[in-house]
């Protein structure tokens, strides 16, 4: 398994190298630069030279891929041209939230999610069924930033009960953190939990129709046993698959709910780089999201190895 | 029949909104203590007013950083960190100006003549000083006056000392030593606050210099007494409108900087927050790209500018007609002696199809597209772009319309073959010389009729303000009748107050000095 393992990362190193030189070539092919969002929109022809030639914009792009590409090899992800400061210690100052809101968001998806479509299956074309489908029907409809926007009217504006945008670090004060964090976790949440819900239930409904669901019932087991400890259990493996893509579209998702909520984040970063061309943070930002979205994928795939003894990995 | 526990939720809101209103009404004197949140669009990409002239770097930085002169309400130039205004030779070529003598800067050095000198010089070296003083001599002759001795007149200096808009701030000489010509991230100076701490892409926070020494005349404009009254000022990055406008009605803002002008009936309706709009703000204007062949030929400029029917534009534009004046003075009155609502004033505003079908049918038009640029980063942009295609469209004009991120537009505007015509906010001064679309050398392009150049030549020899505004009033005419841009509206900036923080003075950016809550 180690050599498996070895072998992954090997393969995550490679794909961040051919995401960062992608990036690179897509970013630098938009027209515009950072001189307008840097100096304003009087500066003047010669103001604008002076900055593109310190910042080294005005160098053909292939000596610019090769020198960003040269430091990309050595660990070095160069420095942002608008904030002046090393890429990895911007996104490492904007990734708590980013973190804290992903983590919030997926417990959200994953509780309710599978709560959600256990309840549905073993309710199964009752009302209760019914409902829980069209909850995950809205949830699927619904676009975050709208379902955002609501509640901050709702909950922030109208109720006063939370903060309508904000972060506070959980080094500062955790119960903050929390409060900060329940309108953005449920809004960006509530979408995922309605896929996990789905396929929660339509993989318990095939579960819950195995001969050893009936088995576990003749022998006089309790029903939650049977359903939470033989059923569910079962029906994990495609419900996990999803919640691990889930986390990758969560992990998407952060950049409109930072946005909405103003949570100085990662997602916002990157955004607001976009916005104005600021390339070093733009293609650092992409390879570490690449890194992230690797690495989930291989944990999910080790996490296999817990629910079901036969899969091997060599 | 209603719920008794909505009767109870009426009840609460009733009680709550009463509260709030007690609050909103009461009217404390000023007194210290607090912190200001203040919502912004986004994070300053500098706090060094000599690399960027972007409104937001001065408008947190001018409460760090002061600058030699600054406008009253009424317009005027004033001293700020000079003692006086300048003493200008005869000749208009020698400016002296004495500085204001035991101005402490923020690290306790004390102001004199080598700081102002070392810092003109670096903003005239990479800042918007180059366009104006390059070639001057500046120097210190005493230890609190310096000296400027320019190769030929230039009849808006002291005014451009006094512009905000990559505004000509004092740094103490050593800072500028170490700094160079990088941006200063830690700018020290001698205003009322003193940088606490810049956290890039959230916040800037700044507290009470306790040791400002000040003006004590009464505020006016930017120009009188600043008293700190606050402790603290965050200036947070909030870049989505709603959410700063969603914050500020939650309570989690004090101050919305730039509400957006569909809230403002929201603002005004409410007891917890009130509105202040910043004027002059900006103008309004459809530049024309006078590169472009197709608008070499006066008479498709005319027509288009005849074509133009302004009102209805800026208000699908803006949406609200309180937050903007139409204006065919392209200095706005608040700026003082330059403003001339009268020259050229038959070709502003015109709004006749037929007048502009006609002068379309004698120019040599043959049906080419004309390509409006514009973004949808900026609505006001794109809505108006789109209602002046409608009405030009309807004289003969055939449109394309070019739609971008703002990153792309700049860049595209940058390319005198790319475009046309470009619908935006332009930020205006209170002399010709300082707007940049009357340039030669701006994106626009406009070279100028022989009779728009002459003015502006003469213009710029010139330091009487009586000769000047007669000058100008030939120029603004030259500019109109040779249709080189169509003026529209002086739009407001929109800033929304907490009803507990009050603000002692009126200001043309920005400013929370003077300023202080219940």
């Amino acid at each position: 398994m180690l050599v498996y393992v070895a072998r992954r990362l090997g393969s995550m190193v490679a794909t961040m190298l051919v995401v960062g030189i992608i990036v690179f070539f897509i970013v630098h092919s938009v027209p515009g630069d950072i001189t307008s969002a840097l100096l304003g929109q009087e500066a003047s022809p010669a103001q604008i030279e002076a900055l593109r030639q310190r910042l080294n914009l005005d160098q053909p792009i292939p000596a610019q891929f090769f020198a960003w590409f040269g430091g990309v090899v050595r660990g070095d992800l160069g420095s942002s041209h608008y904030m002046r400061m090393p890429v990895v210690e911007a996104i490492a100052q904007r990734i708590e939230p980013t973190v804290m809101l992903a983590l919030f968001s997926t417990l959200v998806a994953v509780a309710l999610g599978l709560s959600l479509g256990v309840v549905a299956a073993i309710r199964h074309n009752t009302l209760t069924d019914y409902v829980v489908m069209l909850v995950a029907m809205l949830g699927l409809s619904l676009p975050t930033f709208w379902l955002g926007l609501l509640m901050i009217l709702l909950f922030a504006v109208n109720l006063q009960w939370l903060p309508a945008a904000g972060y506070v670090s959980i080094k500062e004060s955790p119960l903050d953190t929390v409060r900060y964090l329940i309108m953005p976790a449920l809004a960006l949440g509530f979408s995922q939990a309605a896929v996990i819900a789905r396929m929660t239930r339509a993989s318990m409904l095939d579960s819950l129709r195995e001969d050893f669901v009936r088995t576990a019932r003749s022998k006089g087991l309790p029903e939650p046993r049977v359903i939470l400890r033989h059923a569910l259990r079962n029906a994990m493996l495609p419900v996990l698959t999803v919640i691990g893509l889930s986390i990758a579209t969560v992990a998407g998702g952060v950049v409109v709910t930072e946005t909405v909520f103003n949570i100085p984040g990662a997602g916002r970063l990157v955004i607001e780089s976009v916005q104005r061309r600021d390339y070093p943070v733009i293609q650092g930002a992409v390879i570490a999201v690449a890194f992230v979205y690797a690495l989930v994928n291989l944990l999910v795939d080790l996490s296999y190895l817990g629910l079901d003894p036969r899969v091997r990995y060599a | 029949m209603r719920h008794p526990s909505n009767r109870l939720v009426i009840v609460l809101l009733l009680l709550a909104a009463l509260g709030l209103a007690s609050t909103a009404f009461a009217q404390g004197e000023p007194h210290h203590g607090g912190s200001l949140r203040v919502a912004i669009t986004g994070d300053p990409p500098a706090l060094d007013p000599h690399t960027s002239t972007a409104v937001i770097v001065l408008e947190v930085a001018s409460h760090i950083v002061e600058y030699l002169y600054v406008r009253d309400a009424d317009g005027l130039v004033q001293p700020m960190l000079a003692a006086a205004l300048p003493e200008v030779s005869d000749d208009g070529l020698t400016y002296t100006i004495r500085i204001r003598e035991g101005v402490p800067f923020h690290d306790g050095q004390i102001l004199t003549a080598d700081d102002v000198v070392a810092s003109l010089d670096r903003w005239r070296t990479i800042g918007f000083g180059r366009a104006y003083i390059s070639d001057a001599e500046i120097s210190a002759v005493s230890p609190h006056t310096v000296e400027i001795v320019l190769p030929e007149p230039v009849g808006v200096l002291t005014s451009i000392l006094g512009w905000s808009e990559g505004a000509a701030v004092i740094y103490p000489a050593s800072l500028i030593e170490e700094v160079g010509e990088r941006p200063i991230d830690s700018p020290i100076g001698t205003g009322p606050y003193r940088l606490k701490e810049w956290r890039r892409g959230q916040e800037v926070v700044i507290e009470r210099f306790e040791g400002y020494v000040g003006l004590d005349s009464d505020p006016s404009g930017d120009a009188g007494r600043k008293n700190a009254y606050l402790d603290e000022i965050r200036f947070i990055a909030v870049p989505d409108a709603a959410t700063r406008q969603a914050g500020l009605e939650s309570g989690e803002f004090d101050v919305n900087y730039r509400a957006a002008a569909s809230d403002l009936e929201l603002i005004e309706a409410s007891n917890r927050m009130y509105s202040w709009m910043m004027r002059p703000g900006y103008n309004y204007i459809a530049i024309i790209n006078h590169a472009s062949p197709v608008m070499q030929d006066p008479n498709v400029r005319r027509a288009l500018t005849a074509a133009i029917d302004v009102y209805p534009l800026v208000l699908g534009a803006f949406g609200n007609d309180e937050v903007f004046a139409l204006s065919p003075s392209i200095v706005p009155r608040e700026y003082g002696s330059m403003y001339n609502d009268q020259a050229g004033v038959q070709f502003y505003n015109v709004g006749d199809p037929e007048l502009a079908a006609s002068l379309l049918a004698e120019s040599d038009y043959d049906g080419t597209p004309i390509r409006w640029l514009t973004s949808r980063d900026y609505d006001y942009q794109y809505r108006g772009t789109l209602i002046a295609v409608d009405q030009v469209s309807a004289v003969g004009f055939d449109s394309e319309i070019i739609v971008r991120d703002w990153a792309t537009t700049v860049s595209i505007r940058s390319d005198p073959t790319a475009w046309d015509v470009f619908i935006g906010n332009f930020t205006i001064a209170p002399e010709p010389e300082m707007i940049a679309y009357l340039t030669p050398t701006y994106l626009n392009s406009y070279p100028g009729s022989p009779a728009y150049r002459d003015a502006m030549d003469r213009l710029a020899q010139t330091t009487d303000p009586a000769e000047r505004q007669a000058i100008w009033a030939e120029g603004q005419h030259a500019f109109y009748e040779d249709a080189a841009a169509i003026q529209m509206a002086n739009t407001f900036l929109l800033n929304a107050y907490s009803s507990n923080v009050h603000v002692e003075a009126r200001y043309f950016l920005f400013q929370a000095w003077n300023t202080w809550k219940e």
